[in-house]
């Protein structure tokens, strides 16, 4: 006698809400399948004191219009008719509170089984109970009914699952993809699975399920990156390994061959008590680790609902930090028993080995010094610099170091460019590096004679109507190297200021007045921006001694456009007008044109 | 051009912070230098991407009127559509600068809604904004009109992510003092099941003074870890660093002068002048607070910051900046409604009682 039953749940919105909103894909059947038996045989050692060999068996059968059924056989403790029932109590309660996050065995029976119908209409299972020896069948359907049979006759404990697989649904049970998924959540698990179809059988763990069973530190390096070539699909040539104190967490951090994005967080793969949680897990290590992807196995971490990745909780903090630090151990160690190594990784991973230098003082020691970096002298590693320099300086931001380098290098004086990221923050946990600013540039200023000084005192009288509408200071004095005619300085705000008023001139007059708003909130900046012209030069000296006012005016104009154009700043439309009058002023001095309107 | 690909390139390779709006800014220096448009326009898109993320909303906000001056003047090289995701971005953030007028505002709000319209999009991603700026005008009138026509339409392409209209909504009605309401809108949020990148950040910032006027306190100060834990050291968050200050200056003096100590850094270079005015606010309830319980230790700030630089006692100088930006705002939205906030906040710190003093 068979009884109909009714879910008490809207079965159809279940399955909806489980596989397009729970999981991000229909694949993880196969997860929790595997995931079922695998908890019926630990709940089965609990019960027998005499262990029996653990088995999952997928088979693939094919009746003669094409349809696939899939069938998976476990021998694990089965469920006795009264735990049917609770299963399904299990579904109504966890549908109803909209979330499925039941851990006890039964209740997550059935909502594994519950991801089958993702890829089913019709759900069979066979169950005998190892605690009473009873057999029940179970027939569920997608449209929310199902039925419930007690089964006559002598079973060997255990469970069968039958999946009717949908026509649209059977690309995920060929054989192909079956082996890639089984072997995608289940590589690790010490239990054999096996793949039947076609009359074919394969063990699709035997050569990785009980490799987690020998200590890492016994394994050959070249076992170790085939295994993770294997199973990462990536060619590597260096790893790590990561351990924790209580050893409940470990893994094998990869270093990856490549230049990798600081941004990108890497995607590790992660196993909770062996089974496959995520490839795609990223916030397992710290975020310096970008220059490493991994291998993780854990049996302290909780998964969430779909049990994909895990729940941001102190626990998930403790574990990453314990596998930072033990990842950070090694590369100290790695640093003083190999310094050689340490230099190829940092060729490699530059900015993820000056972020630990940056934020670290145990790396800053043993590593700080073998970190290159630019200067007005070339490119060599910090090491150089202190062995071959007594003053070291170093800029703030990329822009100062390109406008300092050229007159630092003619003046012989060592600075180091510190604008890209991590720079600054190392250089300045030196004592020995100095901070250095372009307006610093005067300590290498020659003092003017008490004769220069004067004329350059009527210059600058002149000059300053010329450049006051500008916003920007004129000065003259003396420095290296000779061949440089003048040096415009400015600070941030400036830039800021020079900028929006560009973006400004060049928009209507709504956007045009919003930035003229702001850059109008710019306190005056005439201080923070200089033009120094250098008296050393052939050509200014020549300016200063003996020019007409009406060709100082024009030379002094091409010099400034000139100098902004030499740092890389664009000019502005009143500054392009003065570039073209100017040099016209020019070429009509030199023509000997007179000037018009005069 | 070269030197303009490789830096383009070395700026990809860095996080979102100052190092990369940096080799960004001197990108777009070369591409206008040499005039190529196009490359500035490369350029400054990912500058205004890169801004969102650190929160640069002034550069961003240059980088993006280049960008729309030069579509409107060259519709055959780029393409309008283009810039109406980002261009929410941009509204958002107005009210943020007390130098950009009100009618300035308004009529940048325009602009979108009428390239919103020539693109075919709804109108309901203009009346979100609209509210949001009603808000930070405190015109609470117009921010109540605009969500009533908010709820009336359908989500389209436009829409922010639906946590984020769900917070956005939050936001709201916390302003509106509809606590109740609130709660029932924050639910999804506070269980888990809608997040996005910068929710539940927000939401958990914003709903706990309104608890702690419920006297939910539990529930706030859990509220509390989650959200400093979340937001600390993020630039885009200090206006909700804030919030979670004043909270802990109502609650918990030692969680407040740790918490001033740890993200003060981040406050004086912001470019937010509003995120900036409401940290200083909670800054000087702080040292209100610190005066009136007689508290010995005084909160450690980093000795080269203005406020140490200035000479003054910190709670002085706070109280003085606040007010001077208070009178910015009110004065360009035309209303009290800052200056009501700072007083009706004062008087919740004259009556709170604190727990671990």
């Amino acid at each position: 006698m068979t009884e109909d039953f009714r879910f008490q749940v809207n079965l159809g919105g279940m399955i909806d809400l489980l596989s397009h909103n729970l999981y991000s894909s229909p694949a993880v059947f196969i997860r929790e399948l595997l995931q079922n038996a695998v908890d019926a045989m630990a709940a089965k050692r609990q019960l027998q004191e005499k262990q029996s060999e653990d088995s999952v068996v997928f088979e693939r059968i094919v009746d003669s219009n094409g349809n696939v059924t899939l069938m998976c056989e476990d021998n694990g403790i089965g469920l006795t008719e009264e735990e049917i029932h609770q299963f399904l109590a299990t579904i109504g309660n966890s549908s109803k509170r909209g979330e499925v996050a039941n851990e006890d065995f039964i209740g997550r029976f059935g909502v594994g089984l519950l991801s089958c119908f993702i890829v089913s209409d019709e759900i069979t299972v066979i169950t005998t109970s190892a605690k009473t020896n009873e057999t029940s069948r179970w027939r569920g359907k997608a449209d929310g009914t199902y039925e419930l049979k007690k089964l006559a006759g002598n079973f060997k404990y255990g469970t069968r699952v039958y999946l009717r697989i949908k026509q649209e649904s059977s690309e995920w049970v060929s054989e192909e993809k079956l082996a890639e998924l089984l072997f995608e959540f289940g590589a690790l698990l010490p239990i054999p699975i096996t793949l039947s179809s076609d009359g074919r059988e394969v063990v699709i763990n035997k050569e990785t399920g009980n490799w987690l069973d020998i200590p890492l530190e016994l394994r050959s390096s070249a076992e170790v990156l085939a295994f993770g070539r294997k199973l990462l699909e990536e060619h590597f040539e260096q790893y790590f390994i990561l351990t924790t104190p209580e050893g409940k967490t470990g893994g094998i951090a990869f270093v990856i061959p490549h230049t990798t994005s600081a941004n990108k967080n890497q995607k590790h793969r992660v196993y909770l008590k062996r089974m496959l949680v995520s490839t795609q897990v990223d916030n397992i290590l710290p975020e310096w680790a970008f220059f490493v992807r991994s291998i993780i196995w854990t049996d302290e971490l909780q998964p969430i609902a779909s049990r994909e990745s895990f729940y941001e909780d102190g626990k998930l903090d403790d574990v990453r930090m314990q596998l930072g630090d033990s990842l950070k151990q090694s590369l100290l160690q790695l640093a003083s028993l190999n310094p050689h190594a340490i230099e190829g990784l940092i060729s490699t991973h530059y900015l993820a080995m000056k972020a630990f230098v940056a934020e670290d003082v145990e790396f800053r020691e043993v590593m700080g010094e073998l970190l290159p970096f630019d200067s007005s002298n070339g490119r060599y590693s910090l090491r150089y610099f202190f062995n071959n320099y007594d003053t070291i300086y170093y800029t703030e931001t990329v822009d100062e170091y390109r406008q300092i380098q050229a007159i630092a290098h003619a003046q012989q004086v060592l600075v180091l460019n510190g604008g890209y990221v991590y720079d600054k923050e190392i250089l300045s946990q030196y004592e020995r590096v100095q901070k250095i600013k372009p307006e610093d540039i005067s300590f290498s200023f020659l003092p003017l004679s008490l004769q220069e000084r004067e004329k350059v005192q009527v210059i600058l009288q002149k000059l300053q109507p010329i450049f006051q509408p500008f916003s920007v200071r004129c000065d003259i004095r003396k420095f290296q190297p000779e061949s440089i005619t003048s040096v415009y300085f400015a600070s941030d705000e400036v830039l800021t200021k020079r900028s929006l008023e560009r973006t400004a001139e060049l928009s209507n007059e709504l956007f045009g007045g919003v930035l003229a708003n702001i850059a109008a909130s710019y306190a005056d900046t005439r201080s923070q921006a200089e033009l120094v012209l250098n008296l050393n030069n052939k050509t200014i000296r020549k300016l200063v001694e003996e020019a007409t006012d009406e060709l100082l005016e024009a030379v002094v104009q091409v010099f400034y456009v000139q100098a902004l154009l030499m740092g890389h700043y664009p000019l502005k439309a009143s500054e392009l007008e003065l570039m073209n009058t100017s040099y016209l002023d020019l070429i009509n001095i030199g023509l000997g044109v007179e000037r018009e309107g005069e | 051009m070269e030197q303009f690909y490789e830096l383009m390139e070395e700026a990809y390779d860095l996080p979102y912070g100052k190092a990369r709006i940096d080799l960004l800014e001197q990108a777009i220096n070369r591409a206008d230098t040499l005039q190529n448009v196009e490359c500035g326009y490369e350029a400054r898109q990912e500058l205004v991407d890169s801004c969102y993320y650190c929160s640069y909303p002034k550069r961003q906000l240059n980088a993006f009127v280049w960008m729309v001056s030069m579509t409107d003047k060259h519709p055959e090289l780029f393409d309008e559509e283009d810039l109406l995701w980002v261009y929410k971005w941009i509204i958002i953030r107005l009210a943020s600068f007390p130098e950009i007028s009100r009618k300035q505002a308004e009529d940048l709000l325009l602009d979108f809604k009428a390239r919103y319209e020539r693109c075919g999009y709804s109108m309901r991603t203009y009346y979100d904004l609209q509210k949001s700026l009603a808000l930070d005008f405190g015109d609470l009138k117009m921010a109540e009109e605009a969500y009533a026509s908010f709820v009336k339409l359908r989500r389209d392409d436009m829409s922010d992510c639906e946590a984020c209209e769900q917070d956005s909504a939050v936001r709201y009605l916390a302003y509106m003092g509809n606590y109740e309401e609130m709660m029932q809108k924050a639910k999804p949020i506070l269980k888990g099941s809608m997040t996005c990148a910068e929710i539940p950040h927000f939401t958990y910032g914003r709903i706990l003074t309104p608890l702690y006027k419920m006297r939910r306190l539990e529930e706030a100060d859990k509220y509390f870890k989650k959200a400093w834990k979340l937001c600390s050291g993020k630039s885009p968050f200090i206006d909700i660093l804030a919030e979670i200050l004043f909270y802990a200056v109502l609650r918990n003096m030692p969680n407040a002068i740790s918490l001033i100590e740890k993200e003060y850094a981040l406050v004086e270079q912001s470019e937010d002048t509003k995120a900036k005015f409401r940290f200083y606010q909670s800054a000087a309830l702080l040292y209100v607070q610190i005066e009136r319980l007689g508290v010995k230790i005084k909160p450690v700030l980093p000795p080269d910051s203005e406020v140490m630089m200035s000479g003054m006692e910190a709670g002085e100088w706070f109280m003085e900046e606040t007010k001077k930006l208070i009178k910015l705002f009110d004065e360009r939205n035309g209303n009290s409604f800052y200056d009501d906030r700072l007083q009706e906040r004062l008087l919740m710190v004259e009556q709170s009682e604190l727990l671990g003093v």
